[in-house]
């Protein structure tokens, strides 16, 4: 048996790793809504930016969303005071006019109150889930870009050890 | 009588000048709500831009995945053409043969290690990053309804409180 078998297989060894390296660093891939072009290194970078956003951004909302919840009790106060004074008139059920400004008052506390019910439960289910996104969306980008790394690594290392056993292949050869 | 009449004008006014000013106070709501909801989009656009950005590295990644796998094929064929030759047996650490065969294993340790990278980039940028976030996605498309919702309410809570204002006024013109 020739030593060119073993070389060969070497060869398209190389040949395939090449490509997959090729695949991984060098390819243009656009970046999201943008024509420019970038290597999947260069995107798992992106991601741990976007994450670090994410994380910025969510704490935000969460307290954008506190802030709203504020003002409903001093609203809703100063809507059952309005409804007490009109009372203290003398209106209620007098005219079918007075009737009206009743229920009118009445119906405001009542949407109020629902915005409140209904700004506290998307509240909660915000923080319940955003607790956890936090961290998870961190970690994984890190750990995607870990993992590329380790990828870009194992290829440049396993080409420099082909590239190694070809030239000690190829002394073999002349040996022989 | 007309003490009466005055004290339940002094009534009625305090309490549409309380409506008046509970309108202009639910606008501080509503501006939050709008706050809030910019943020939501910004958050939910990061995590659509992470969502497409990991889609895309995990395509780049399982092109190359079944290069990497030839390769390794291809180093195991040559390296058992090698052990063929007994390249393996050789007894100095410095032939060529010897070498070859070394560099040849270090080479297919490399890409196992490479394969096992690239499916864990994959598995990163597909299943685990899904898992996360389609929760997450859901929890903010859940979040979003009700904000609109809540606007909704406190417009109708104004309309409310001007109506109670328009009969309080029509009453006191009538009736007082």
């Amino acid at each position: 048996m020739s030593t060119e078998a073993f070389r060969e297989g070497l060869n398209y060894a190389a040949e395939e790793l090449q490509s997959a390296g090729d695949d991984i660093d060098q390819v243009n891939v656009p970046l999201y809504g943008d024509d420019g072009t970038t290597s999947v290194s260069e995107k798992a970078n992106h991601v741990v930016n976007l994450a670090l956003k994410l994380n910025e951004t969510l704490p935000q909302l969460l307290t954008a969303l506190r802030d709203t919840g504020i003002y409903f009790p001093g609203i809703t106060k100063q809507v059952n005071d309005a409804h007490n004074l009109y009372t203290s008139a003398g209106l209620a059920g007098q005219t079918s006019e007075s009737r009206r400004l009743l229920s009118s008052v009445s119906e405001s506390a009542i949407l109020i109150d629902g915005a409140t019910g209904m700004l506290r439960s998307a509240l909660d289910q915000l923080t319940f889930a955003s607790g956890n996104m936090f961290e998870v969306a961190r970690k994984n980008a890190l750990d995607l870009k870990a993992s590329i790394e380790k990828t870009e690594i194992g290829t440049a290392k396993t080409l420099a050890s082909i590239e190694g056993a070809l030239e000690a292949g190829e002394e073999l050869g002349r040996e022989i | 009588m007309s003490g009466d009449i005055n004290e339940t004008r002094e009534f009625i006014t305090k309490a549409n000048g309380l409506l008046s000013k509970n309108n202009l106070e639910l606008d501080k709501p509503r501006e939050e709500c709008e706050t809030a909801l910019g943020l939501l989009a910004t958050v939910l656009s990061t995590v659509s831009e992470i969502r497409w950005t990991n889609a895309s590295i995990a395509e780049k990644l399982q092109e190359a995945s079944p290069e990497v796998t030839t390769a390794k094929d291809h180093l195991d064929s040559s390296i058992t053409h090698q052990r063929l030759l007994g390249l393996d047996q050789l007894p100095s650490a410095d032939s060529p043969g010897h070498r070859m065969f070394t560099q040849s294993s270090a080479a297919l340790e490399a890409a196992t290690a490479l394969q096992a990278d690239l499916a864990t980039g994959i598995d990163i940028a597909t299943t685990r990053d899904a898992k996360a976030f389609d929760f997450f996605s859901f929890a903010l498309e859940a979040t979003k309804g009700p904000l609109e919702t809540i606007q909704l309410l406190i417009d109708n809570a104004k309309q409310k409180n001007t109506d109670a204002i328009g009969f309080a006024n029509t009453y006191m013109e009538k009736e007082l």
